[in-house]
């Protein structure tokens, strides 16, 4: 009945291409790409650097790490929204309610999650393939690039995870983007904004495609599992 | 033992639901962001006992709640959606409540020169023609409803890039509107609620058109509709009664009355 009715119609929108549905899908994919864009270079050499060097205090950046994957998103979002706003030190950059804005939000959401699988990947790789390399004469930068590339599923793993974290985030987007129509106003936060409006049909047109983002991932994890066996 | 337990539960699961017989109201955004709806809620469960649980909505949402029968009753500012309810035979009695009235507030800076015009629809074009950033509703709300029947008065709305959507309530759009130096369509309540951390500027007030009533519509029972009608009724009752007249008037935001009572002029 409701339910029915609602699926029925989210799928007619979905197959005819309604203008507005795609574009809060293709806001949603942007921020959350460029999100990762932007963590992934940090997050790799940070769990790298963690997982390869001794230093006082690593114990704790590890606990540090581990504890932030659970940071909640809101909480990002209000810090994030206090550092942006117009009395607050950034306000002068305008970023508020911006694409930007999500774009940082999500990317500080899914730094600890990347920075951990590498962490976890290259403490747990074979230290003789570094050592290995620095004897051959590979400078520090290589030798990195030589673990990371022996451990690049686990890391790939791990962005995929860091997309499945911020594709769906709802709390730090709704706060620093603002659900604006067409600008910031992604999949979850429109979601939220039409359920409340009581247009389930769109709700559940635009939860069919993050589920399907989700389905894609987790497929893609499955096959870099099965391409990893045979190391 | 275990049927005793089991008889014990089940009195329980009866007397509960008896017991917190409480009222669904569905409140519009502009009512909770003026701060006026605790205080009636909290008098009323005071005079009556009956507790309430207020869902809070734009009014086109709120409506939706009243048909789905998720509310007991409506509070709203929408005359039209609330007559069309009554006509539509899901909602039974509507009554006036209070008003006050919208205003066009913005930055001081006014890049679009509608201080002090009296024509909302005119200050609304001139917003768009001047290309500067409006922040509106955009949730089907009563305030969105009229920003909208402005434009139509005004020839019609086409969107530009600085018409910025927000799906938000009236408190946040405003918080929004300030952030980015943008123009705000907001009753004067939530506005004067929220002007001493979010100062923006009453551009344009006095057009008639910016009259916003405000009306409280009783639900009739049906299938599909659980509604508790003695604890609506109540509210209808007490929400026209002196003392809820008397704390209506009596409400001041920022040391001005935020609502006036039906037939009443201002000031």
């Amino acid at each position: 009945m409701y339910l029915l009715d609602a699926t029925q119609q989210a799928f007619l929108r979905l197959a005819g291409g309604d203008r507005e549905l795609w574009t809060i899908v293709w806001v949603s994919l942007r921020v959350s790409l460029l999100a990762l864009a932007l963590a992934t270079p940090f997050a790799i050499a940070t769990g790298f650097w963690i997982a390869s060097h001794r230093f006082a205090g690593r114990r704790f950046a590890i606990v540090a790490l581990q504890g932030l994957l659970s940071f909640p998103t809101v909480v990002v979002g209000l810090i994030l929204y206090l550092l942006l706003s117009r009395s607050g030190p950034l306000g002068p950059w305008h970023l508020l309610f911006t694409q930007d804005a999500m774009i940082i939000g999500q990317a500080v959401i899914a730094f600890p999650v990347l920075a951990a699988f590498t962490l976890a990947a290259v403490a747990g790789a074979d230290p003789r393939l570094r050592e290995t390399a620095v004897s051959l004469g590979a400078g520090p930068l290589r030798s990195a690039l030589t673990s990371l590339y022996e451990v690049r599923f686990a890391v790939i793993a791990g962005v995929l995870n860091g997309f499945g974290r911020v594709i769906s985030e709802v709390g730090c987007s709704m706060m620093v983007g603002g659900n604006i129509a067409g600008l910031t106003r992604n999949i979850p936060t429109a979601i939220a904004l039409e359920t409340s409006k009581g247009d389930f049909a769109q709700g559940i047109a635009l939860g069919t495609v993050l589920m399907f983002f989700a389905f894609v991932v987790v497929a893609l994890l499955a096959v870099i599992q099965e391409e990893r066996k045979p190391q | 033992m275990i049927r005793r337990l089991a008889a014990a539960a089940l009195a329980a699961a009866l007397t509960l639901p008896s017991a917190a017989q409480e009222l669904r109201l569905g409140a519009t955004h502009t009512l909770e962001d003026s701060g006026v709806l605790p205080v009636l809620v909290d008098a009323f469960t005071k005079a009556t006992g009956i507790p309430v649980r207020a869902v809070v909505a734009g009014t086109g949402q709120v409506m939706k709640y009243a048909e789905n029968g998720d509310v007991d009753v409506v509070f709203t500012h929408s005359r039209k959606d609330e007559e069309k309810l009554v006509a539509r035979g899901i909602g039974l009695a509507r009554a006036d409540v209070m008003w006050n009235d919208f205003v066009i507030a913005g930055p001081a800076s006014d890049e679009a020169r509608v201080r002090g015009s009296r024509d909302a629809a005119a200050a609304l074009k001139k917003i768009r023609a001047a290309g500067s950033k409006f922040v509106s509703r955009g949730d089907d709300s009563g305030t969105q409803k009229k920003e909208l029947e402005l434009w139509a008065a005004g020839g019609g709305f086409s969107a530009w890039p600085g018409y910025l959507s927000s799906g938000q309530g009236a408190g946040r759009t405003l918080i929004m509107a300030y952030e980015m130096d943008a123009y705000d369509f907001v009753d004067r309540a939530t506005l004067k609620q929220l002007s001493p951390r979010y100062p923006l500027a009453i551009l344009v007030e006095g057009d008639p058109r910016l009259l916003n009533e405000y009306g409280v519509t009783t639900l009739k029972p049906a299938a599909n509709r659980a509604v508790r009608t003695r604890e609506a009724d109540s509210f209808a009752r007490w929400i026209v009664s002196q003392p809820a007249r008397a704390i209506i008037a009596g409400y001041r935001v920022q040391g001005e009355r935020a609502f006036y009572l039906p037939g009443e002029k201002r000031r």
